[in-house]
């Protein structure tokens, strides 16, 4: 009896809604949704303001109108060309990010690999401090590494703007937990075929790393592309000037929210390419980073 | 095709001794299987032949030459490993291929090599897939041709077939025979599994707490385990082992425990005597086909019949293990499956005593006059 008793509440079908779904499903997918529109709308007010005469962004903004592409031109792409060398601080910013990150890939790819795999003595002490940089917010070190550039004469160029940023904890760590969690037998089976260090690395270890090199270059970009104190704090002029540092200089000088809209939009897209370029690895190399399986 | 000598191979890890002052002479084309339980040393044994662990005392000497310093790509080797280390982001061809890549071989010549050993290890069909989507046999397979396209002086294998299941393993077992027989090479294998280690190995090398306990041909350390260690390591199930003591009758001289006796065959008289027992006490190790349920025709004197009880047994289609007890005594039977028995049953057995092995109580190596007839103790 007891086992028909239990069949019973156990066939029972759940509530669902007319389409199919389980009430439980529909809330979370409704929570997903609201929180996604929420994320998508600035950028989506941004993108249409762009395309619209400057007094019209202001009078929509209070309205659904915000979001509807009226009177779209893309006058205001041709006002920042006009106002600003635009391609010079975008050709900075590309510079800059795509040598910050080139430069990473090699120097932290390297450091993850050589706390992960050689032994030297010191190595749990140096891991150790790179975790604990981790925790340290650029800005309680911006004044300090200024007054360093500043004594050496690097301030207004590239290289005050790349060489600090290419060592990097969070990125040196994420090379360490995939390379620790490698199989050894691999490295010792290319040894044994005749491979040696240099090789290995280039043979087996960067190929199977490719999902947390993209990882790391994705984020690398993302965080440098955005970047705004520091290049504020060491550069003059738009002559080594980076984007948003300039979208800053921009928005005091003109107030034209379309025209700045339209800065904006120029300056998201680059990164808005790379991550759809490489969101299959970047997914590969997140979950590869914090699962451990790595083939 | 190589020879190779171990001396005096130590190797710590920290403070503990992964393998101690190991000395091993393998001869050319002979295949040696290194057998022990899990953290015995035999994979550390490996590796260092290998080159793959280092800061060892002793040497290592292949075909004459002290490889100690030698890189284990200069060491003309082959390794085969326990999860196959295939590269996965390499087709299977890619994978066969690299160590000769690596040697700036021709590509005539690596195409040659790869088909051929693909040839041998059936792998024409698959050349072109990633190793990653192969099955466990597959893989196995290709991490042999990898080995083989090398054509190396030495093949080590490390538990190459532990990851496969049952039936695979049996087959693989086979077509590794097979393979040591086509190329004739120097093999040395490793594993934990008794069964292939007597199957697969010319000679066996039984490893413990990473030092040599016996090293001989698998019948010979079978019949004759140098130690209790290797009595209750090699042989599934393994010896079964009777404390008791020699007592000396008037002619004869007798085994006796609390629950029967014995008589000592003559065969054992001079090593027990030349033998310093303490307190006359003896460990008597007898294989569970050498106890027999006594019949009409083969009928001892009433003391030396066993009288035992089946706890319980397990029919292997082709055996029947008995768990017996006689007093406070527990040991294994082996019957015939035609054999008729059940749990509960009493009954009455005799043992070969011919066929015994006797080890001393405290030293517990075995009791023989001439210790090389199960091979050469260390």
């Amino acid at each position: 009896m007891n086992q028909i008793k239990s069949y019973h509440i156990s066939s029972r079908p759940k509530a669902t809604i007319k389409l199919g779904l389980p009430i439980s499903a529909l809330i979370c997918y409704l929570s997903l949704s609201l929180m996604a529109l929420f994320y998508i709308a600035p950028i989506v007010y941004m993108v249409v303001s762009s395309l619209k005469p400057d007094s019209r962004v202001l009078t929509d903004g209070g309205s659904i109108l915000a979001f509807i592409p009226v009177e779209g031109s893309l006058r205001n792409f041709q006002d920042v060309f006009r106002r600003v060398s635009f391609g010079r601080v975008m050709f900075n910013s590309m510079f800059i990010t795509g040598m910050i990150m080139v430069c990473g890939l090699v120097v932290n790819a390297l450091a993850g690999y050589a706390l992960a795999r050689l032994q030297w003595r010191g190595r749990e002490v140096v891991l150790t401090f790179i975790l604990a940089l981790m925790i340290i917010p650029f800005e309680t070190i911006a004044v300090p590494l200024f007054y360093q550039v500043s004594i050496i004469g690097w301030r207004d160029s590239y290289h005050v703007q790349i060489i600090p940023f290419i060592a990097d904890a969070f990125s040196i760590y994420l090379f360490y937990s995939f390379f620790i969690g490698m199989p050894r037998e691999l490295e010792e089976a290319a040894r044994i075929d005749g491979a040696g260090p240099w090789r290995t690395l280039l043979y087996i270890i960067v190929p199977l790393a490719r999902p947390v090199f993209a990882t790391v270059a994705i984020l690398t970009f993302l965080m440098r592309w955005g970047s705004y104190l520091w290049p504020l704090m060491v550069t003059t002029g738009e002559t080594y000037r980076p984007l948003p540092v300039a979208m800053a200089a921009f928005e005091n000088q003109v107030k034209l929210w379309g025209d700045i809209m339209a800065f904006g939009v120029m300056m998201v897209a680059p990164i808005l390419i790379v991550f759809l370029l490489f969101q299959g690895w970047f997914v590969k190399g997140v979950a590869a980073s914090g699962t451990g399986q790595k083939q | 095709m190589a020879n190779l000598r171990l001396i005096n191979i130590t190797k710590f890890f920290g403070t503990v001794p992964a393998v101690s002052d190991v000395n091993l002479e393998v001869t050319d084309g002979e295949f040696i299987v290194l057998v022990g339980p899990s953290g015995c040393g035999k994979s550390t044994l490996l590796r260092l032949i290998a080159g793959l662990e280092t800061d060892h005392a002793g040497e290592i000497i292949i075909d004459g030459n002290n490889i100690n310093h030698v890189p284990p790509k200069n060491r003309d080797i082959a390794m085969v490993f326990q999860n196959y280390a295939l590269y996965p982001h390499m087709t299977v061809y890619q994978n066969m291929a690299f160590g000769l890549k690596m040697r700036k071989i021709s590509k005539e010549e690596i195409d040659n090599r790869v088909l051929e050993a693909a040839k041998i290890l059936k792998l024409q069909d698959l050349l072109n897939r990633k190793s990653k989507a192969l099955s466990g046999g597959q893989q196995q397979r290709v991490a042999l041709g990898r080995a083989i396209v090398r054509k190396p002086k030495l093949f080590l294998f490390d538990e190459p077939l532990s990851n496969l299941d049952a039936k695979l393993r049996v087959a693989m077992r086979g077509e590794l025979i097979k393979l040591h027989k086509k190329l004739g090479t120097t093999m040395i294998y490793v594993t934990h599994d008794q069964v292939e280690a007597m199957s697969m190995g010319d000679r066996l090398v039984v490893l413990h707490e990473g030092k040599v306990q016996q090293i001989g041909k698998p019948l010979g350390i079978y019949e004759h385990p140098a130690n209790l260690f290797v009595a209750g390591f090699i042989g599934s199930p393994p010896m079964n082992l009777f404390h008791c003591k020699i007592r000396k009758d008037a002619q004869r001289f007798t085994i006796v425990t609390d629950d029967f006796e014995l008589t000592l065959p003559d065969t054992f008289l001079q090593v027990i005597k030349s033998s310093n027992l303490p307190d006359n006490r003896v460990i008597l190790g007898v294989r569970p086909e050498d106890i027999h349920e006594m019949r009409p025709e083969i009928c001892p004197p009433l003391k030396q019949q066993i009288s035992a009880r089946i706890e319980y047994i397990e029919p292997l289609g082709s055996e029947v293990f008995a768990t017996c007890t006689s007093g406070k005594h527990e040991f294994i039977v082996r019957f015939s499956a035609k054999t008729d028995i059940h749990p509960d049953q009493k009954i009455k057995l005799v043992i070969d005593m011919e066929r015994s092995c006797f080890f001393h109580p405290t030293k517990e190596n075995e009791l023989t006059m001439n210790n090389n007839e199960s091979g050469d103790l260390s």
